[in-house]
């Protein structure tokens, strides 16, 4: 029983986290779109993607709401994290300093926090993987 | 899943997300990952550190200098001036809002002054007393300040209807604001590809305005008439950066502008710019442990040397200023006096 919530919570915890940010990155969508065409690592992508990280946080998102994907959504959840944490540790490693694109509060964090919330959020995902109807 | 489908997936995830990762790392674009087209005067010669002074806090800028002291400035506590690490308290007449973020320090013996573009509002004050008055009451918003004499100052400022950046002077006399022909040429926006450094050397009473995106400096006279522009050796002749329109009013970039030009300062005729680019005949390596300062004739525009100034820290240095026979370089935390003169 313990486990079925603790599931949920952490299915809550990552779509209120995608469902936030994709709707700033969306509000705000042409400052996103020029603000990760600053990070050397993406301008030649830029306009993908940022148009596939909104669509990707909502997807994930829906997938983790429905019963029956939410393993799905879980994993999803995991490797998006992870790509984003891998992303950061190499910007963090670059030391080029950029604003960060994520939106809202979460935008407020030093990149050095925002690597330790990304972690702790893997560590989430796969605790949720784990867990699940054991 | 089962245990082993979790370990299996958690593990082709992981490498899956940092191959991607890895490989946008590698083939990212460099500045000076292709030939720049130019090649600096050899022998280069390295200036050794004659003395490294530990700053309390970061966020400093120099604020000038007399042939003893440096005085800084620090951009999160814009009402304090240093000599060193010694906090010098100005006094202002009235109220000062700590909003002005904006506002900066210079320092010209025996003045002190804070200009301030977004009030605009300019303080004058000795520095004996540190006590500051207002001064130079009609000017326009600017952007960055310039002193060029007790009564006045250059300023740069947006053209709100040209949207782009322009050169003025702002003085005690009438007419307050003196607007000459625009020397900033517009390439693509006007406002980001025009930006740039502007300094004040008394001893030639010459203004230099530094472009960061392009290879060119302004020699400028004190009524901002263009006496001469130098070309830097480098081959970026219109600024290599792209811009975005992020609202109606606001522009970003929306890839890394390419840097050519990092600071400026000016002495004894000569305008000493640190580069951004590695000429052809030098190391990657070069760059990874040294910052680049060519020197340039204030007269005529002539490259004359470079100089190759280690990094301190695997920092390279901000601002610099010349003070006798030392080259003084400010880092995050502490600044650097190197030997210009060659014990040999």
């Amino acid at each position: 029983m313990v486990k079925k919530w603790l599931v949920e919570i952490i299915s809550l915890l990552f779509v209120l986290l995608f469902i936030y940010t994709a709707v700033y990155k969306i509000l705000d969508f042409r400052n996103f779109q020029a603000v990760i065409g600053q990070s050397p690592m993406i301008t030649r992508f830029a306009p993908s993607v940022a148009v596939g990280v909104p669509i990707a946080e909502i997807t994930i998102s829906g997938l983790l709401v429905l019963p029956r994907y939410r393993i799905i959504g879980l994993c999803a959840s995991f490797a998006l994290m992870l790509l984003f944490t891998f992303y950061i540790a190499i910007l963090l490693n670059l030391n080029i300093h950029l604003p960060c694109s994520c939106g809202g509060i979460i935008a407020e964090m030093n990149w050095s926090q925002h690597l330790i919330f990304n972690i702790v959020f893997v560590i989430l995902a796969l605790v949720g993987i784990s867990i699940y109807k054991q | 899943m089962s245990n082993k489908n979790i370990i299996r997936f958690v593990s082709i995830c992981t490498v899956c997300c940092g191959l991607l990762m890895f490989i946008l790392f590698i083939t990212m674009g460099r500045s000076n990952a292709t030939k720049n087209g130019f090649s600096r005067r050899i022998p280069i010669t390295k200036l050794t550190v004659a003395e490294e002074v530990a700053l309390e806090g970061s966020n400093f800028y120099i604020a000038g200098h007399t042939s003893a002291n440096i005085y800084l400035g620090n951009r999160k506590k814009p009402l304090d001036l240093w000599v060193g690490n010694k906090n010098l308290k100005l006094q202002f007449p009235e109220k000062i809002k700590a909003v002005w973020q904006s506002s900066c320090l210079s320092v010209d013996s025996p003045y002190v002054y804070l200009s301030d573009g977004l009030s605009p509002k300019f303080f004058r004050g000795d520095l004996q007393s540190l006590k500051m008055d207002t001064f130079l009451h009609k000017s326009s918003y600017f952007t960055t300040a310039v002193n060029i004499s007790p009564a006045s100052f250059a300023v740069r400022a947006v053209n709100t209807v040209a949207k782009e950046n322009m050169l003025l002077k702002v003085q005690s006399d009438s007419p307050y604001v003196i607007t000459p022909v625009n020397t900033l040429k517009k390439q693509i926006d006007g406002v980001f590809c025009t930006d740039g450094q502007l300094k004040y050397d008394k001893a030639s009473n010459k203004l230099v305005y530094m472009y960061y995106y392009r290879n060119q400096c302004l020699v400028l006279d004190t009524n901002l008439n263009l006496i001469q522009t130098i070309h830097t050796i480098d081959t970026t002749t219109v600024a290599k950066i792209s811009i975005a329109q992020i609202s109606d009013q606001g522009t970003t970039f929306s890839a890394p502008p390419s840097f050519v030009n990092a600071t400026v300062c000016l002495h004894a005729d000569n305008i000493y710019i640190r580069s951004a680019l590695l000429g052809d005949n030098e190391s990657l390596a070069a760059l990874r442990e040294y910052d680049l300062v060519d020197v340039y004739s204030m007269t005529d525009g002539h490259y004359i040397q470079t100089y190759y100034i280690p990094m301190q820290h695997k920092e390279s240095f901000t601002e610099m200023c010349i003070i006798k026979d030392k080259l003084i370089a400010l880092y995050s935390h502490f600044y650097v006096a190197y030997n210009l003169k060659l014990n040999k």
